[in-house]
């Protein structure tokens, strides 16, 4: 198991690294120089902006400079800000809350709708729930999250008034975003768990373990479901991915401070050492589920430590 | 032995014509798959609607027809947006932005990631690991944030759209391709086609692409639904085409602020985006029936996985 999870760690380095250095080039690649962005409208000297490259690490090569931006991460500074001169890391810090509330709100009405759809819909196929599952995976995964947003705020806050279409201010503010975020996920879960069970069922040893007397509660828990969740598992970790974009489009909808808020707006002022800050902390966020996701899976399905022995 | 070489060469039986074939699969995949049929069906009225709107007796989708959200009626079937323009009239020339847009960019995705996977399923330990790291970092950032990359860089724009769409579907056609090459490297059949002496790019055309063929076309139709959800995501951020010209992601932003009074506006483009999604999925499923006929009898769950995966990525 150590091995395992050493080996896997390995296997991330060179992607995090990628990763890093991607996020690096940005300020390379667009157009304008930084010391000028920042020094606009003071007609700055040569001596001006070469001091601030200076001070921004911004002289010497190419990797020179990444090699100083590396050493700057290590020590958790993203860089400041050109427009709010504030440090990237404070103001990203200050915004990462709202959307860490808003994905796993998400998330919860993902398991809370997809995981029991899933299991009874695999359970019984071709059933009435199921026919209702499939029609509920296929909307939810074809409607587009930022129109279900739409849609759930004139129904539930404009002609019932049952819950705020905006704010942030209380608990219930926060329902309609989450449920319009996990909507589509929901879906994928259940889609997958369904024929994640419907396969296991299928399996001579379940035929065994029905022959040995073992009740339908029991054949589900302690066979289908322990097979059918460990490839779950691995597909809803790819799928993190798709609440922390999600919440982008979702924030903006819903006017919810938030990275993918505050990353929209950045992106319009041009703000380079923010869009950074908040690009490489959500693909490190994903990156960092996924090891976590296949550490898990390996742990449920020894299947998969061997195949990393390999 | 180059004698012998030479009269390996398989005699072509005399067979029906192309395009007997596909007449006598498209029969055998409509006759399996009915919710296929009636998806192509609707997939050709949405691309011919999208070919033939300036020749529909439509208002010009720019003009003011009437006064500002007027509701539904028979004079205008999805009423009129805030400032007084024909909705139905501007869903379909919206369609022409909106579908080109996702489909240069699948084509885009397609035409760098499938090479890609290819090239790294038929090289050696570490290249291809190299090759398939470079797929895992831009895989690491979700298709939005990608996407939102690239539109940092070049700044808003169609263009950018299309190319920060393609840039974020590249790596799903890197693993299309990289999976079936890496399975049949080992092959006899690819041993023996290098043997008789074919070049790598022939035994890459004539055995490698066949093998991925059905599956190829199952994503990139797919892909269409969802980089149709990427572009329209971007536009509705504001990062696309800018107001005056109809587009679904755009229209829809806009219809935004009216939701209490006048609905329609943002309805039709989302119900566009919608069916677009399901019909370019069904769709897929339906055409790899015809190219792969074993694909009618399977089981069609296996086949659903793929695109789910894709969802998350859009």
């Amino acid at each position: 198991m150590i091995s395992f999870i050493i080996r896997r760690l390995l296997v991330t380095l060179p992607v995090l690294l990628g990763i890093t250095l991607l996020v690096f080039s940005i300020l390379h690649v667009i157009p304008g120089n930084p010391a000028q962005i920042l020094l606009f409208g003071s007609s700055p000297t040569p001596q001006q902006i070469s001091n601030l490259d200076h001070q921004l690490g911004l002289n010497g090569s190419f990797f020179a400079q990444y090699w100083h931006y590396l050493v700057q991460l290590v020590h958790g500074n993203l860089g400041y800000s050109y427009s709010s001169q504030q440090t990237v890391a404070a103001e990203v810090g200050s915004q990462l809350p709202y959307t860490i509330n808003l994905s796993l709100a998400a998330l919860a009405v993902a398991l809370g709708v997809g995981v029991p759809l899933g299991i009874i819909a695999g359970i019984r196929p071709g059933g009435v729930v199921d026919k209702v599952a499939t029609g509920v995976a296929v909307l939810g995964v074809a409607i587009p999250y930022f129109w279900l947003a739409i849609l759930l705020v004139l129904v539930f806050a404009v002609k019932l008034r049952w819950l705020p279409a905006l704010g942030t201010g209380s608990a219930d503010a926060l329902i309609l975003p989450a449920v319009a975020l996990g909507w589509g996920f929901a879906a994928i879960i259940a889609r997958l768990l369904r024929n994640n069970i419907i396969e296991v069922y299928e399996r001579p040893f379940m035929l065994v373990a029905r022959a040995k007397g073992f009740s339908e509660w029991q054949l589900l828990w302690r066979h289908a479901m322990r097979n059918a969740v460990a490839s779950t598992v691995t597909i809803v970790g790819l799928q993190i991915g798709y609440l922390l974009a999600g919440a982008v489009a979702i924030e903006v909808i819903f006017g919810r401070p938030g990275i993918g808020s505050f990353l929209v707006a950045r992106i319009q002022e041009k703000d380079v050492p923010s869009i950074q800050g908040v690009v490489l902390l959500v693909a490190v966020a994903y990156l960092v589920v996924n090891l976590l996701v296949d550490i898990t899976h390996g742990l449920l399905d020894p299947r998969i430590r061997q195949g990393w022995s390999r | 032995m180059t004698a012998d070489a030479v009269s390996v060469r398989p005699v072509t039986p005399p067979h029906p014509g192309r395009l007997e074939i596909l007449a006598g699969r498209f029969r055998l995949a409509a006759r399996h798959d009915t919710v296929g049929l009636i998806t192509a069906i609707m997939a050709l009225v949405l691309v011919l609607l999208a070919l033939l709107a300036p020749l529909l007796p439509l208002p010009n989708p720019a003009n003011l027809v009437g006064q500002a959200q007027l509701p539904p009626s028979a004079h205008h079937l999805f009423g009129t947006d805030e400032l007084g323009r024909d909705v139905l009239s501007r869903t379909i020339w919206g369609a022409r932005h909106t579908l080109v847009a996702a489909a240069l960019s699948t084509a885009l995705a397609a035409v760098l990631g499938t090479p890609l996977g290819i090239l790294a399923g038929y090289l050696s330990r570490w290249p291809s690991g190299v090759v398939m790291r470079i797929m895992d970092i831009l895989l690491a950032f979700p298709g939005l944030l990608l996407a939102l990359v690239v539109v940092t860089i070049l700044g808003p724009g169609v263009t950018t759209v299309v190319l920060a769409v393609g840039i974020s579907f590249t790596p799903v056609f890197g693993r299309v391709g990289y999976g079936p090459t890496r399975s049949i490297r080992a092959q006899d059949y690819i041993a023996a086609a290098r043997a008789v002496g074919c070049s790598q790019l022939r035994i890459v055309r004539r055995h490698v692409l066949p093998v991925m063929a059905s599956e190829i076309i199952v994503v990139v139709s797919s892909a269409i639904g969802w980089t149709t959800l990427l572009a329209a995501t971007l536009d509705f951020l504001g990062f696309g085409i800018r107001p005056p010209i109809p587009d679904w992601g755009a229209d829809l932003a806009a219809g935004v602020q009216y939701l209490g009074t006048a609905w329609w506006i943002s309805a039709a483009p989302g119900v566009a985006i919608t069916v677009t999604i399901l019909v370019a999925n069904y769709l897929g499923d339906f055409l790899a029936g015809m190219i792969d006929p074993d694909r009618l009898t399977k089981r069609r769950t296996e086949i659903k996985d793929t695109t789910a995966l894709m969802a998350g990525d859009a």
